[in-house]
């Protein structure tokens, strides 16, 4: 009952301090974040766990020259990657002004579709800032910052909506969390799989694409499912538009 | 195991959510642990962005809190202590 009762005051000052508690508790975690991160990316891109039954069929010395072979191809995949990301990064950059950031915490953390970069107010971000993927999309908005962190609300986290359009239709784009999205579109407006989904209070950038229209709802109208054609938890970096 | 079980709790909040979920529920059902409703704040501390408690309800806190006290009765009831 105390801690209950604790919980609630902790709570309480903190919405009454506008969130002083809460940024105080986040940039003690950040360290915690980047480090926990990147054991976890260190851990499952080296391939441990996936070949490990393989390797423990060979020879020792076939087993130590194959993790060191590994190791050696996953830190060059890893690198190109982050090079790939950054090059289309870069052009973006060219289009817009912003800064690239890198993420530092995992996409699976949070359960309101919520993510940190390594990027805040020093380094002239602020909130509402639009967070764009190397690819293009538009893929949340800062809603928090801190001095050299901030906290990013992705754009199909759960609860959230933003009017789009899929192709000329007016949409009203529903979150789900996950990186998807849903929406319903009058029978009639043609609308097929893989067609982009953009928003024009983003300046047009596209948010996601079609992953699956469902005719069978009933009424009048269709559902419409809406994806990101990439894989967030992959991303080493995002770039964020001033 | 209690202790055990908090530190996966934490660990999953930088890791992974389920982590944490799993590491809570397994907590309630087995103790009457108040170290859930830690959890619960600090997944809202950490990843909630702050704001008016309307648009952004603290889920996980109230979570918590309604788990540590529903699950009581049934500890009470059934668990061997």
């Amino acid at each position: 009952m105390a801690v209950t009762a604790l919980v609630v005051v902790i709570f309480i000052l903190d919405l009454v301090t506008g969130g002083i508690i809460r940024r105080n508790v986040r940039s003690l975690a950040i360290p915690v974040i980047r480090i926990s991160t990147g054991m976890w990316t260190t851990v499952f891109a080296n391939g441990f766990f996936s070949s490990r039954a393989t390797l423990q069929k060979t020879i020792q010395s076939q087993r130590e020259e194959i993790a060191r072979l590994q190791e050696a191809a996953a830190t060059y995949n890893l690198m190109k990657q982050e090079n790939d990301q950054l090059r289309t990064l870069v052009a973006i950059a060219e289009r817009s002004p912003g800064i690239t950031a890198p993420i530092i915490s995992s996409f699976t953390s949070s359960p309101y579709g919520t993510f940190m970069i390594g990027a805040g107010t020093a380094d002239g971000i602020g909130t509402g800032n639009l967070v764009i993927s190397p690819g293009g999309f538009a893929i949340g908005r800062v809603s928090e910052q801190g001095e050299h962190s901030s906290l990013i609300t992705q754009l199909f986290a759960p609860g959230t909506s933003i009017d789009a359009l899929i192709g000329s239709a007016p949409v009203v784009v529903e979150g789900s969390g996950g990186q998807n999205a849903k929406t319903r579109i009058a029978h009639g407006i043609t609308v097929k799989e893989g067609d982009p989904v953009t928003a024009p209070a983003l300046r047009g950038r596209e948010i996601g694409i079609v992953a699956k229209v469902d005719e069978t709802a009933g009424g009048a109208y269709s559902n419409v499912y809406i994806g990101l054609p990439i894989n967030l938890t992959g991303l080493q970096f995002v770039y964020v538009e001033k | 195991m209690r202790p055990v079980l908090f530190l996966i709790g934490i660990i999953g909040l930088f890791i992974s959510i389920w982590l944490t979920l799993v590491a809570a529920i397994i907590l309630v059902v087995r103790y009457p642990a108040w170290e859930v409703l830690i959890l619960g704040l600090l997944v809202d501390f950490l990843w909630l962005p702050s704001g008016l408690p309307l648009s952004h309800l603290p889920l996980a806190t109230l979570a918590a809190i309604m788990v540590v006290w529903a699950f009581e009765p049934l500890r009470s009831e059934f668990l061997i202590r």
